[in-house]
């Protein structure tokens, strides 16, 4: 049995992730979509694992966040509990769904989870996915430690159900990868014993949005978000706590950072506080109170100045002039995760009016250390395509003037020397629409990669326009049978695959290609000669072509040899 | 009770995240708050890990000047974390180098350590170096060097947990057949610690 479905109504020792997935399964979570991303993927990993235990209960990786987005909301619409979870940019890619899923509303509680990532510990942009919930004007819940993303999971559906709307539950990564204590309830063994389907009863005054049912629902979904706001007001794990005329206002995992430094500080019985949850709508009653009754009040949120900009609204609405500090006044930066160290300082700034003074080791040996920059793995497959394609290109007296655009995956690593071929990046599936610019915009030679997963993900459409738009250059598709870089989830054309997807059918990439009538080689990146041969005339010509190299992610193939 | 705030180093493969499960599981059992964080960027191997831990508090971070322990399993990884120890960090090091890819492939070299712990070692009191890679092997593998580690570390009481309680933890979450050795990682690190002291 799957660990998470182990244990009932006792601690675990558990991911912010982990506490994420059982407290949905716990919740009758009944059908799930996602395409993984970190640091959302373990949500989405253990809920594919926990279907094989619980046949009342439905997982699918997704091609992509949007198609995820329109899975779960159909489901929702059907009555069932659902949910779909990506990473901060992911709903970059789902936003079209999301933005229209409030208006039509849900049915079954419908829980959204966006694992932002500030400092980008692998993330092409650090943006703070708590505008969206505004944008969308729909729910959300700031979780700051594992067992407060177990609880406000389960709020999310209770949520979800009593306004139908999808709630946005925004995690980061120290949330989404911290792991501590979290009390379990029980597993609803009987409901997940049959997968119980649910029934869509048409509306088409609500599920079909045409601009004269949009107009309605916007009315609806804006009195909606006045109902949410009564839920925040009185919201329980909203926190505030009336203290001295000092205060604090924080959201994510920056409570934590605030309790302990108050506590260092000696602080603790004289600092009032609001720690908030549920953010949006943001609880302005609940902040009135608290700038009344404070005289200065500090902000602490990581990233953009989401509540400090609500707390200012907040004091002008109120003609409170209770002093806010905040990023506006320097006490913290817009960019990065935050330190305890930078908040106990601010904090000591703020109120104590003094730097605290910390005793670093007067050391530094970083310039003479050996680096370990993230590297493809010894023997990895994609390596041996670029080496393949770069001293093509040599041959050719070619390379120094080719572009790479390159996509998201472990070969964006053939940025590094001695490869050096990746030069331009966006977003998923990126590098062919760039090449498509590319190719009207320079001279240059074009050679793009992507990867099998990214290429299903977001590469069909803008190859389809590479086509049709007579855009000449070649794309390397890295057919490694896997998502490797996210913890190896499976993708359409993968021919190694886990007994569980055994009767999913595969899909060459190949015969996507020949359908669109480009011409194309497949190849064994670790065949160098034979390889070299069948390349070569593609390289050289200038018009659409496409390279197919063809080989499982080492480690993948390892790790799906032992599952049999 | 006063917060125990430290940090767990090494490079991508080395087990780490085994060795603070062990040690979460072992709190949570005995009621002890503990939170701990793995940051280990994009890379599947190779790339340097760290976990922070921070024991009777709640925070899932470690700054610099604040950690009471530095368990590093490689000794590069230990000198590159300097900067969050202070005087009275408990340092644990494992002797053996892990070497990057770039230096495999001669890109790049591995330079000799002993200078640069020559210049640290007046300044920090206690600082144990171990043979971690070596006794795991003795132990039946260099993959249980995470054990050693932990083996090491509870013989210098850093937790407030036991080493019985650690071994009955860490039995429940491996597999039988891997039983033995790690536990003979385990005394073997926590006997080679306790020679020293």
């Amino acid at each position: 049995m799957h660990f998470l479905l182990k244990d009932e109504n006792t601690k675990k020792f558990l991911l912010g992730n982990e506490a994420i997935a059982r407290a949905s399964i716990e919740s009758q979570l009944r059908i799930a979509s996602a395409y993984p991303g970190t640091p959302s993927s373990e949500i989405a990993n253990n809920l594919f694992q926990i279907q094989i235990d619980l046949p009342g209960f439905y997982f699918e990786f997704a091609t992509n966040e949007k198609v995820a987005m329109e899975i779960v909301g159909a489901a929702s619409a059907c009555g069932l509990r659902a949910l779909t979870c990506m990473k901060h940019v992911g709903l970059n890619v789902a936003s079209d769904a999301f933005m229209t899923l409030g208006y039509i509303g849900v049915k079954g509680g419908l829980v959204v989870v966006t694992a932002d990532d500030p400092s980008c510990h692998s993330s092409q942009n650090e943006q703070d996915n708590r505008y969206y919930a505004r944008l969308a004007q729909i729910p959300m819940l700031e979780p700051f430690d594992p067992q407060s993303a177990y609880e406000l999971t389960k709020h999310a559906f209770e949520i979800s159900e009593k306004l139908e709307l999808p709630v946005l539950l925004r995690t980061t990564t120290r949330v989404s990868h911290a792991r501590s204590t979290v009390e379990v309830a029980s597993i609803p063994w009987e409901f997940y014993k049959n997968f119980v389907k649910g029934h869509f009863e048409k509306d088409i005054r609500r599920f079909v949005p045409v601009p004269a049912v949009a107009r309605e629902r916007h009315k609806i979904l804006l009195q909606k978000l006045n109902e949410a706001q009564v839920l925040a007001e009185n919201f329980k794990l909203n926190k505030l706590i009336l203290k001295g005329k000092y205060g604090i206002c924080a959201s994510g995992v920056s409570i934590n950072y605030v309790l302990d430094a108050l506590e260092e500080l000696g602080m603790s019985e004289d600092v009032s506080l609001l720690l908030l949850t549920f953010t949006h709508p943001f609880p302005e009653k609940l902040a009135k109170e608290f700038l009344s009754h404070v005289e200065t009040c500090l902000v602490v949120e990581e990233l953009e100045l989401y509540l400090e900009e609500q707390l200012r609204i907040t004091a002008y609405n109120h003609a409170l002039n209770t002093k806010i500090l905040g990023k506006t006044e320097g006490f913290f930066p817009r960019n990065f995760e935050f330190t305890p160290y930078q908040i106990k300082n601010a904090i000591s700034k703020a109120f104590k009016k003094e730097e605290i003074k910390v005793d670093i080791p007067p050391f530094d040996f970083s310039s003479d250390l050996p680096q370990r920059p993230p590297t493809l793995c010894p023997g990895c497959p994609h390596r041996e395509t670029y080496k393949l394609i770069k001293e093509i290109l040599q041959e050719l007296g070619i390379e120094e003037n080719t572009i790479y655009p390159t996509d998201i995956g472990c070969y964006t690593l053939g940025i590094m020397p001695p490869l050096k071929m990746a030069d331009y990046l966006l977003c998923m599936g990126s590098s062919i629409g760039t090449s498509c610019g590319f190719d009207v915009a320079t001279e240059q030679k074009i050679v793009a990669f992507i990867g099998d997963s990214t290429f299903f993900h977001a590469g069909l459409p803008s190859l389809v326009n590479a086509k049709y738009n007579l855009h000449n250059f070649t794309l390397v598709v890295l057919d490694n049978q896997t998502t490797a870089m996210t913890g190896h989830q499976p993708v359409p054309s993968q021919e190694l695959k886990s007994a569980f997807l055994k009767d999913h059918p595969i899909i060459p990439i190949k015969k996507i290609v020949e359908a669109l009538d480009i011409p194309y080689v497949e190849i064994n990146p670790y065949k160098k000669e034979e390889t070299k041969k069948l390349i070569k005339p593609l390289l050289e010509k200038k018009e659409l072509s496409v390279i197919i190299a063809k080989a499982p992610c080492i480690l993948y193939k390892t790790k799906i040899q032992k599952e049999k | 009770m006063k917060k125990i705030k430290g940090l767990v180093v090494g490079v991508g493969g080395q087990g780490i995240i085994l060795f603070t499960r062990v040690l979460g599981e072992a709190c949570v059992k005995e009621n002890i708050p503990i939170i701990v964080s793995e940051i280990h960027g994009m890379a599947q191997r190779g790339g340097v890990v760290e976990s922070s831990i921070c024991i009777y508090g709640k925070s899932p971070y470690v700054s610099e000047g604040e950690a009471d322990f530095l368990i590093a399993f490689e000794p590069a990884e230990a000198l590159r974390f300097i900067k969050r120890t202070q005087k009275n960090t408990v340092f644990i090091i494992s002797k053996n180098p892990v070497l990057p890819l770039s230096v495999k492939e001669g890109s790049a070299t591995y330079p000799d350590l002993s200078p640069f712990f020559e210049k640290i070692k007046d300044y920090f009191s206690k600082i144990f170096f171990i043979p971690g890679e070596d006794l795991a092997k003795e132990a039946g593998s260099g993959k249980a060097l995470n054990i050693v580690m932990l083996g090491a570390s509870s013989a210098l009481g850093l937790f407030p947990v036991s080493p019985k309680s650690l071994k009955e933890t860490l039995l429940t979450l491996l597999p039988e057949k891997l039983h033995e050795m790690n536990l003979k990682a385990f005394d073997l690190g926590f006997n080679y610690i306790k020679s020293l002291m």
